[in-house]
């Protein structure tokens, strides 16, 4: 290969990998990926058999590509909730609010579904004690989230679940 | 034939790419970059200890290099400082390279603002150390907050493995 190929292949490849986080295969691992391939199947009516499963995939709709990424996730009352620390910052949690569409990889099937901010204190602390369980393998008497933004001078995460909702033309 | 040609070439490019930046991050990046494990660690030796590591806590992650193994290998991971100490919460969830190195060598090198300090990582095992110790990280790493009786749950079998160990640092001149 002569000489000058060599900075036009070395952009190719750096162009490649960024493009990687773009490309149609989903998460990989803990790295953030492109959109999923595959069509998705209905939301099952209980998503309590998630729990089998350490982490999910969701993807979310940007302004310009889906976007994929590994996330934390527990079930309550048949209902599942996704979790994302210092959730402001997070581009999943960016489009979400945009646009709850979303497609969830759940133990190697995909599906359809919306996801709204759990906004009320008592699924909140619900998701929190879900969480215990299924992550710290703990229950607690008494077990809360805090909700909204830490005060100045707390150093804790910013945490904030959403509610996984059927897609619109299944919400009836 | 071109199109094949050229999609050939472009997965040879992208992977190539993907191993080059894997080997960067490994061995030359001078620790983690972002989700991805490093190598050894760069930056200052620390000429001493800090009697009270509560600074840390301004930072959301902590770099942790371990030698335990041949290569070095860092990587970021949740932590607090608490009660004079800092400790390590690592989640099975994100794998456990971390803590199959730190039970075959306890030996860490940590990193804060540029510092590197010489640490070693003592396993908090379960009782009340490990209550004690959790409902302070669980509000800081999770916003949940926890009081009064903590008890283990049994998980059913063939449930999820997931779990959360902690460790504390301890000065290695602390060290019997």
């Amino acid at each position: 290969m002569s000489r000058s190929r060599w900075p036009a292949l070395l952009a190719l490849a750096a162009a490649g990998f960024g493009l990687t986080g773009c490309g149609p295969w989903g998460p990989l691992g803990i790295l953030a990926g492109g959109p999923f391939l595959g069509s998705a199947e209905p939301a099952p009516a209980d998503w309590s058999e998630s729990d089998a499963h350490p982490l999910v995939a969701v993807e979310t709709r940007g302004p310009w590509y889906r976007h994929t990424v590994t996330i934390l996730c527990v079930s309550h009352d048949g209902r599942l909730y996704l979790m994302a620390r210092h959730a402001p910052r997070k581009k999943w949690v960016q489009n979400l609010l945009r646009d709850p569409r979303i497609r969830l990889e759940v133990g190697g099937k995909l599906y359809a579904a919306r996801a709204f901010r759990v906004q009320d204190e008592t699924s909140a602390d619900a998701v929190a004690r879900g969480f215990l369980r299924k992550y710290v393998g703990i229950e607690a008497e008494h077990a809360r989230a805090l909700t909204g933004e830490p005060a100045p001078r707390d150093d804790r995460a910013e945490v904030w679940s959403f509610r996984v909702e059927p897609p619109e033309e299944d919400a009836s | 034939m071109r199109l094949r040609r050229a999609l050939g070439w472009g997965t040879l490019v992208l992977v190539v790419a993907a191993l080059g930046f894997a080997l960067w991050a490994r061995l030359l990046a001078g620790g983690p970059v972002g989700p991805i494990p490093g190598g050894a660690l760069t930056g200052e030796p620390a000429a001493e200890l800090p009697a009270d590591w509560i600074f840390a806590n301004q930072e959301d992650y902590l770099d942790v290099e371990s030698r335990a193994f041949r290569l070095p290998y860092s990587t970021s991971v949740w932590f607090m400082a608490h009660e004079g100490r800092l400790h390590l919460l690592l989640s099975s969830f994100f794998g456990d390279a971390l803590e199959r190195r730190l039970e075959r060598d306890p030996r860490v090198r940590v990193r804060l603002a540029g510092g590197l300090y010489d640490q070693v990582a003592v396993r908090v095992d379960e009782g009340a150390t490990r209550g004690a110790i959790l409902a302070p990280f669980l509000r800081r790493q999770l916003a949940i907050e926890i009081s009064g009786a903590v008890r283990n749950i049994a998980r059913p079998e063939g449930d999820v493995p997931v779990g959360m160990t902690v460790y504390r640092l301890e000065d290695p001149s602390a060290q019997p």
